[in-house]
């Protein structure tokens, strides 16, 4: 168990670094440690330099958590391996908004943004013909819930009842449960209601807000629209990926003899190549080649609308969500009153709804 | 349809929302009977207030480039140009052309881009038809 604790703790604080190291690539090209800086001050030396010392301490700080994770977990158990990760995203953080602080005082100073034409640039088009969510796609994840589904339902009647749900590491069960459609198909509902969850982010994203660039709007737009399309289909991909994994979960169960050597690898290998396609899909964004676009606009200076370099408030902006600038995806307009309440509100009943929902299906 | 509103400009962002609006009827990207998104829809897309793209769709509609219904929003549909516009809108180019001429710009040069932009307009039609 250790061996595993070891490994797992190995793999996601590594995962946790390389999404750190990839801050630059993450953001929007003119959002450099969550600082916006003009188009011709990308490459700037003074961001360069950040870079560079962000990148370094993230090794140095990287591997001293790694190793002394691995100590922990072998010391304390793996009830512990959560501290390495925490420790990763407060390192993180922190070596970002020393970036962050750094580049703006750069930009104070230089005053980066004079004599500049700044400007907001949309589409319309992105509203009156918005990229397609690939709903074809959905037929790959929705056939692997309902194969999941079918072979439960053979499986059913030579089931044992009281049926055994959880095992320890030698594949011996440890924890039954009565047999009832709750305990046969809890893998299944985790399926279909992981399935929901992804593919209505997926279907979001398309309907999403763009950060479109005032510099080079069109090629900006263009970009935009093929990274919706490949990230629509990466959150299919991953569905379907993560509900072959749970596959396995189910088979092992029904079959009533799991294999802890085999099915590990069997339900985490998928995920992990879903997350990785994911990472890859997300990473390949900003490596657009350079377009030669140049409208002599730049993107407004908008760094008082964020708090920390994480936190969005602009009550002058009905947005209800805006690209992060730490990490990747979308982060609520807290300046927005029915936005922070929907989201506050709907964090809560999900939360209610996961704690209450053990008590259904008992 | 891609708007770019220029914040450090001195003319109003609903003015220049308006402005690029009729450019964009006039060359045809945005053409009869399509719908404008929403003013929360734009003006989030903007990121500004949406009074100011409220006050932008409210001038479009009384200049009668666009209908506005509560059903479908609003919709592009330029009414007829009547004798008062053609007097406004003289009025106008009169202070537009009188520019160039105070500032000693050629006449020919003058009349010359007048056709170059008007040709423009023309094009962008044909190449969106």
């Amino acid at each position: 168990m250790t061996t595993t604790g070891v490994v797992a703790h190995l793999v996601l604080t590594a995962l946790l670094l390389y999404l750190a190291w990839l801050t630059p690539s993450l953001s929007a090209r003119t959002v450099r440690f969550g600082v916006r800086v003009p188009d011709e001050r990308v490459d700037d030396p003074v961001v360069q330099r950040e870079t560079a010392r962000f990148r370094t301490a993230l090794l140095i700080f990287g591997g001293i958590i790694g190793l002394s994770g691995v100590g922990l977990v072998l010391a304390a158990g793996v009830a512990l391996a959560p501290a390495p990760v925490l420790a990763t995203i407060l390192v993180w953080y922190g070596l970002y908004f020393r970036a962050n602080r750094a580049i703006t005082a750069a930009k104070r100073d230089q005053d980066w943004f004079a004599g500049l034409r700044q400007a907001v640039t949309a589409d319309t088009t992105l509203r009156s013909d918005p990229p397609k969510f690939p709903w074809l796609w959905l037929l790959l994840p929705v056939a692997i819930v309902a194969a999941s589904a079918v072979i439960g339902i053979i499986r059913y009647p030579d089931l044992p009842d009281p049926l055994p749900v959880h095992f320890d590491a030698n594949g011996v069960a440890n924890r039954w449960a009565p047999k009832s459609v709750g305990s046969v198909f809890t893998v299944v509902f985790i399926q279909a209601g992981l399935t929901a969850l992804l593919c209505g982010i997926g279907a979001l994203v398309c309907r999403g807000p763009a950060d479109v660039d005032p510099a080079r709007p069109a090629s900006s737009v263009r970009a935009h629209r093929e990274f919706i399309a490949r990230l629509g289909r990466g959150f299919i991909a991953f569905a379907a990926l993560i509900d072959l994994g749970l596959l396995a979960t189910d088979w092992a169960m029904w079959s009533g003899a799991p294999q802890a050597e085999t099915l590990l690898p069997l339900t985490l290998g998928p995920i992990l190549v879903g997350v990785a396609l994911l990472v890859i899909i997300i990473v390949q964004r900003n490596r657009e080649p350079e377009p030669d676009e140049h409208t002599g606009l730049s993107h407004r200076d908008d760094d008082k609308n964020w708090i920390g370099g994480v936190i969005y408030r602009n009550a002058n902006d009905p947005s209800w969500f805006v690209q992060r600038r730490f990490g990747f995806g979308w982060t609520v307009n807290v300046g927005n009153p029915v936005a922070l309440v929907t989201c506050v509100g709907g964090t809560l009943a999900i939360l209610a709804f996961g704690l209450l929902l053990p008590l259904f299906l008992r | 349809m891609i708007i770019s509103l220029d914040l450090s400009s001195e003319v109003p962002i609903y003015q220049q929302l308006r402005d690029r609006i009729v450019e964009g009827i006039a060359d045809g990207t945005l053409p009869d009977g399509e719908s404008l998104p929403s003013t929360r829809q734009l003006a989030a897309d903007f990121g500004i207030n949406f009074h100011t793209v409220n006050k932008a769709y409210d001038l479009l509609r009384q200049q009668g480039f666009v209908r506005v219904n509560r059903k479908t929003g609003a919709v592009v549909g330029p009414t007829e140009s009547d004798e008062g516009f053609v007097a406004d809108w003289t009025t106008r180019a009169r202070t537009l052309l009188a520019e160039a001429v105070a500032k000693g710009v050629p006449a020919a040069e003058v009349l010359a881009t007048c056709q170059a932009v008007l040709a423009g307009f023309d094009k962008q039609g044909d190449e969106s038809k």
